[in-house]
């Protein structure tokens, strides 16, 4: 029964023009978004170290000379001629690919004497030119995953490997999240709406909505592997492949670490997953309130907005927090553990959010339908 | 088969079933007869748990009653409820249609051929259902109903927007659906033709059942005659009427035969023939008698 109720859900999905309509649009986001991605100015890893090259000129400008009379003055002075000279036999190595051994060792080196500076307090370097803990950690990460695996350390930002896990981060968030929202307006329209064909049907409440989540789901899952696929083929076709082995920095318990695009993509796929997941299941529980999809596609989207608006208000809304972690993009990158200023807001806990409030609504909806069957105690003498 | 006991629901004030108790067994076919707005709806959606009754029990097989979602699905596996025409969709075939209930309530859709031969579907299924009449669209619900082959069906105005020709479709399908031991519900507007295939017909008046008319038992006999209030008057006080007589509707008076002997049985007639001519028949009350006696 339940597989015949899905085959004909599916045949009710497949009818559905504003979804494919909603489809076509995630699609073709993929390859328009390149024709603006590709006129991005991306700092490419010779800018960044032409970029730290100069600093050192202001750098050594504002040491202070007295400074250097002492021996831990001294110290920093040779700690920061060091790091100039690194970073000079860095660029030179950057001009052979030959020499990727050479720029990952000076690059650790480097990286240590930042550190070193970091646990001396930075004393006698102006505030404007301290290298970060956080973007020291990334470099290290970075260089690290260079060490391990045979990869370039100077992709090209605009092959089709960098544009995936760019254009995904892009389209996450809100965006995607009111498409789930849209696709999923539809879910229980033809139960109000053919009320007197669908009510009778003998499958459990619950049946019905895990059959449609699910399918709805797959139909996301399929429009958003077009997208990528045809994304990927495009992009390819015009700058190339690149490599899906090439590492991008993921934000972790306050840490980052370096993964591959691979592995980046899943791991934001399958936030994408739970998030549409959570997001359907949702939709089912205040269409049930509101009995009115625009309504319930109004509310949750003002949920989803409500943590930056009380944030921008001044309003402590760190109890909100999950919700702002629908942007996953932010939460991979560690971006959003930096506006909020807390360590917990990595992938895990992101991931764990979103399959816990899942589970949440679904106890809810259980309660509800069992709840339905409970008699009236004014009446309860006379159902017996 | 399935046993209401106890019935009740109101809205605000107005109560719309009280205290309501029947019995039907499979094999049977109940009309219900009712003008609108007297809670024949609200009988069924009761029955197939649409609508929460304010007490009493609606219980199925000897068993199963709506205590909870699991004993819901499975009263619902022996039980449908006649689709609204304008819940049909639209982008859909017939055949869709009759596949969806063919395939959810018997898990296979082999005996759906059969059905649209039956019928005389053939030339229309296949198009979508927005393309179909209004009769065309009530032949499809009552399609849907014999696709799902349940035990139990409720039927709401079942011959609307058909002609006389598929109402007698309709009703031989009843009758062959009866033969199967199917418990069918009917409540129509075609009260004469409830009398065709009804077992019962059952009327509903201020929330509870006021008559029950059995087809299937010895009826009592009247003598019929078309009568106008003023020759009405004017007979009473002529001829002292039997008890037990009826004036229904303001048209029609009902003597009751049963009970008399035949001399005075011959009197009567003689009596009446002598009176009104020609306009006089005999025999037991039928459905649309009974509903002008209930709700003129």
């Amino acid at each position: 029964m339940r597989w015949n109720y899905i085959l004909f859900e599916t045949k009710m999905l497949l009818h559905n023009r504003k979804n494919w309509l909603l489809g076509i649009a995630i699609i073709l986001f993929f390859p328009i978004y390149y024709l603006q991605y590709s006129q991005t100015d991306i700092e490419t890893l010779r800018d960044q170290k032409n970029i730290e090259a100069e600093q050192f000129h202001s750098i050594f400008k504002a040491f202070p000379e007295e400074m250097r009379e002492t021996k831990e003055g001294q110290n920093i002075y040779d700690n920061l001629t060091e790091q100039a000279s690194l970073i000079n036999m860095q660029r030179f190595y950057l001009w052979d690919e030959e020499e990727n051994a050479s720029y990952i060792k000076d690059g650790l080196r480097l990286n240590e004497l930042r550190l070193e500076l970091h646990e001396a307090g930075n004393k006698g370097i102006h505030p404007n030119y301290i290298f970060s803990k956080e973007e020291i950690h990334k470099e290290i990460a970075l260089l690290n995953y260079y060490q391990k695996h045979s990869v370039s350390i100077t992709p090209d930002p605009f092959v089709a490997s960098n544009y995936i896990p760019a254009a995904l981060d892009t389209i996450g968030g809100l965006p995607f999240s009111l498409l789930v929202l849209l696709i999923g307006s539809s879910m229980l329209l033809h139960d109000q709406q053919n009320r007197s064909v669908m009510n009778g049907l003998p499958v459990s409440f619950l049946q019905k909505m895990f059959s449609k989540v699910g399918i709805h789901l797959g139909q996301i899952f399929v429009f958003l592997v077009a997208g990528i696929g045809i994304g990927s083929v495009y992009v390819a076709m015009k700058t190339g492949w690149g490599s899906f082995t090439s590492p991008v920095l993921l934000y972790s318990s306050g840490n980052f670490t370096a993964v591959s695009t691979v592995h980046y993509v899943l791991l934001q796929l399958l936030a994408f997953l739970l998030i549409s997941f959570l997001l359907l299941v949702a939709s089912i529980l205040v269409n049930d309130l509101t009995k009115n999809m625009y309504a319930t596609v109004l509310s949750i989207v003002f949920l989803l907005l409500l943590p930056s608006l009380l944030l921008s208000a001044g309003i402590d809304a760190s109890w909100l927090r999950p919700l702002v972690m629908i942007d996953i993009g932010a939460v991979l990158s560690g971006e959003a553990a930096l506006r909020f200023e807390t360590a917990s807001m990595d992938y895990q806990h992101a991931l764990s959010w979103f399959v816990g409030l899942s589970l949440v609504m679904m106890a809810v909806l259980y309660m509800k339908t069992k709840l339905q069957y409970f008699p009236n105690p004014s009446v309860r003498g006379s159902q017996n | 088969m399935l046993k209401l006991s106890d019935l009740s629901i109101a809205y605000q004030d107005k109560i719309v079933l009280d205290h309501l108790n029947f019995t039907a067994e499979k094999g049977e076919i109940i009309g219900v007869a009712a003008p609108n707005g007297t809670g024949k709806t609200t009988l069924f959606n009761i029955i197939a748990n649409y609508t929460k009754p304010d007490s009493g029990r609606v219980l199925i097989d000897g068993k199963y009653t709506y205590r909870n979602e699991k004993e819901e699905v499975l009263i619902h596996k022996l039980l449908t409820t006649f689709p609204e025409q304008k819940d049909l969709f639209d982008e859909l075939s017939g055949t869709a249609h009759l596949n969806l209930y063919a395939s959810m309530w018997n898990g296979s859709s082999k005996h759906v051929p059969a059905i649209i031969d039956k019928l005389q579907m053939t030339h229309y299924v296949k198009k979508k259902a927005k393309t179909y009449s209004l009769g065309m669209r009530q032949r499809l619900c009552f399609a849907m109903m014999m696709a799902a082959d349940t035990t139990v069906m409720l039927m709401d105005e079942v011959m609307n927007g058909l002609d006389v020709t598929n109402v007698a479709l309709i009703s031989d399908c009843l009758l062959e659906m009866k033969r199967k031991g199917k418990l069918i519900f009917v409540a129509s507007h075609l009260l004469e033709n409830l009398d065709l295939y009804a077992d019962r017909v059952i009327f509903l008046k201020e929330g509870k059942i006021v008559h029950e008319q059995r087809f299937t038992e010895d009826r009592d006999i009247y003598l019929k005659v078309e009568l106008t209030p003023v020759s009405y008057d004017e007979l009473k006080t002529k001829i002292e009427l039997p008890p037990a007589h009826v004036y229904i509707a303001e048209h029609l008076l009902c003597i009751p035969l049963d009970g008399l002997t035949l001399p005075e049985q011959t009197r009567w007639i003689e009596q009446i023939l002598g009176q009104f001519g020609h306009h006089l028949t005999v025999g037991p009350l039928g459905t649309v008698e009974y509903y002008e006696k209930y709700y003129s």
